[in-house]
């Protein structure tokens, strides 16, 4: 190869890299606003990510406005049970540590009013409570509204697998205990718990976690009954 | 040379092509620490302060909007609540602050962001004068602000919160006990092992927890690292495993620690019944009923022997005799006369030889 072609290629190649460089450095600036690495050769983008939860379907894609639908039941002078299902194969409780949770994470649910929410109809106004443990939520009591009603939740009895990362597990995440809403002392449920242990890449997938509502005697029939739940994902 | 330039030519297009490396996909909002401290890692996850009573520390959360949407986000601080369990978990945005989260002053509680945006929102931590010694937890949490869902049904939302610990200088008391390792069988019939440790000290505590079953062999073995607040109890499940054959097992549980001279360890043991299976259990009663059925057999055959050996006569074998023809004249099984009398294949009997004859009456007549 001849001196004048090897300076050729070299010229193209320095205009290729000093070009490909600039590109990279505002495109990166513009995004996130701060230049981490701006004089090596070799430019690794490593975007920072975030611990989130949502409900996702089967093609890990949002699901808007997620909601589950409980067991419906008929009129009834006695105390009964509606039961649902949180985390389908269409609608998975979905969590992602893109590394941003290395001492572990917990998974809760509440409700989004605190401890005063209540399930309520719309259209005949008539309201059932989510948190009395009198009688199993059979009659009013325990806490302060007059309301009867009480909601539990069982993770363990889930399922809990991998996401789509190829080599995380689901070892060091615990599922949480079955337990019951009690204002002042059960506000919040655990749905996973996560070890320091546990990946901190990873993402992971929870579904069949049964709920059950306690609906007390002689409750006004309604088609649309609802309540507000919010799940977190807390960093610890 | 034609190698050395090959060489050189592919040196030169390695370091001049600059190479990317894309993140994972990543949906939601969140948030990070803004400022992580590089004498310690956490501080990459969560917030750690240590601060006496009545100073400050500035510092600042990145809200990250994750989404292709602008997304109006509530950025706050707020108490932590015990969750079932003892899980850390946070108020919610509609309850009362009263506790920790007053300390946080955040300088925005909401902020509009793009698609793939993010922003620090700067704060402030102020610890009270009267604040006791020991750690003190809060959250700082995003969630996006819009109108609650209104289906029939339990309506989701969803939001991301980072623990804030601030440990005030001072006696540090270390202090963990297991108050409870039990084995049970949950709702939907899995056999669990649930572990519930006590932090009665001031400050949280980073344990190794090793659980074993141990029967002939190695049966279950798990190892996890977890946090326990301080002044906290919290419950851990442990999913164990069927055993369709069940059995009798005995569990281990080791939790090691930093307390308070040194590195401590408390160990506690269970022993518990793992319940067969259905088509075990009707394996197990199969196998009884042979084992009763052929030891009434023997007992049987014992009783027989027994009841002919009570009355009996002697005879003396005459030549012709076979132990066949001796029987059918005492009205007897010829089985039983040689059982009696000791006689193996090919059951031979010669003249002169005595043999016993059992006098056999009434109900006994049918051996």
């Amino acid at each position: 190869m001849k001196r004048n072609q090897i300076i050729v290629i070299v010229s193209v190649l320095l205009i290729t890299f000093i070009t490909g460089v600039t590109t990279m450095y505002f495109l990166y600036k513009e995004k996130y606003g701060i230049v981490r690495s701006a004089t090596t050769a070799l430019t690794q983008i490593i975007n920072s990510g975030t611990l989130t939860t949502d409900i996702v379907d089967a093609s890990y894609v949002p699901v808007s406005s997620p909601s589950l639908a409980m067991s419906a039941k008929n009129f009834s002078f006695s105390c009964q049970s509606s039961t649902g299902t949180l985390g389908t194969a269409t609608q998975q409780l979905y969590v992602q540590n893109p590394d941003a949770a290395d001492g572990g994470w917990t998974l809760t649910i509440a409700a989004t009013s605190g401890p005063t929410s209540f399930w309520h109809s719309n259209s005949s106004s008539a309201s059932y409570d989510y948190n009395d443990s009198t009688s199993s939520g059979c009659t009013d009591g325990d806490d302060t509204d007059s309301l009867a009603g009480q909601m539990t939740i069982d993770a363990s009895s889930g399922t809990l697998a991998k996401g789509n990362c190829a080599s995380c597990t689901v070892t060091n995440i615990t599922k949480g205990s079955q337990a019951s809403f009690a204002e002042s002392s059960v506000n919040s449920i655990t749905l996973l718990n996560a070890a320091l242990g546990s990946d901190d890449i990873g993402d992971w997938k929870l579904t069949g976690v049964g709920i059950s509502q306690t609906i007390p005697p002689e409750q006004p029939a309604a088609s649309d009954y609802s309540i507000n739940l919010t799940i977190t994902v807390a960093a610890v | 040379m034609k190698k050395i330039k090959t060489v050189l030519f592919s040196f030169l297009l390695l370091v001049l092509f600059p190479q990317t490396i894309f993140a994972i996909g990543q949906e939601g909002i969140g948030i990070l620490p803004a400022y992580p401290r590089e004498d310690n890692k956490r501080t990459e996850s969560i917030f750690i302060f240590e601060l006496a009573p009545g100073t400050n520390a500035q510092d600042g959360v990145v809200v990250m909007n994750n989404t292709n949407e602008t997304k109006t986000i509530l950025v706050y601080a707020t108490d932590t609540t015990p969750s079932s369990d003892g899980a850390f978990a946070c108020k919610q945005f509609s309850e009362k602050v009263e506790k920790e989260g007053t300390w946080y002053k955040l300088e925005q509680s909401e902020v509009t962001l793009e698609g793939g945006k993010n922003i620090i929102v700067p704060f402030t931590v102020t610890i009270p004068e009267n604040s006791s010694v020991g750690e003190h937890n809060a959250c700082i949490v995003v969630q996006e602000k819009k109108e609650t869902g209104n289906n029939a049904g339990v309506n989701l939302s969803f939001r991301a919160a980072i623990r804030s610990v601030v440990t005030i200088p001072g006696d540090v008391l270390k202090k963990l006990e297991i108050k409870d390792f039990l084995h049970i069988k949950n709702e939907s019939g899995k056999n669990q092992l649930t572990l519930t440790l006590k932090n009665e000290g001031n400050v949280s505590l980073d344990t190794s927890i090793i659980i074993e079953i141990i029967t002939s062999k190695l049966f279950y073995s798990n190892t996890s690292n977890f946090t326990i607040l301080n002044n906290n109890e919290q419950t851990f499940n442990f999913d164990i495993g069927d055993n369709p054959w069940g059995g009798i097992y005995k569990a281990f549980v080791t939790v090691s620690f930093e307390g308070q001279n040194g590195p401590e360890k408390i160990t506690k043991e269970r022993i518990f019944v793992m319940v067969p299976s259905v088509y075990a259990i009707a394996l197990y009663a199969t196998i009884l009923i042979i084992v009763i059925a052929t030891l009434l057999l023997i007992c049987g055959s014992k009783k027989k022997l027994k009841i002919a050996l009570k009355d009996s006569e002697e005879y003396v074998v005459k030549n012709g005799d076979t132990l066949n023809s001796i029987a059918k004249d005492h009205n007897l099984k010829w089985k039983l006369l040689a059982k009696i009398n000791g006689k193996k294949p090919p059951y031979d009997v010669r003249e002169g030889d005595r043999l016993l004859i059992p006098i056999i009456k009434g109900k006994d007549k049918e051996i």
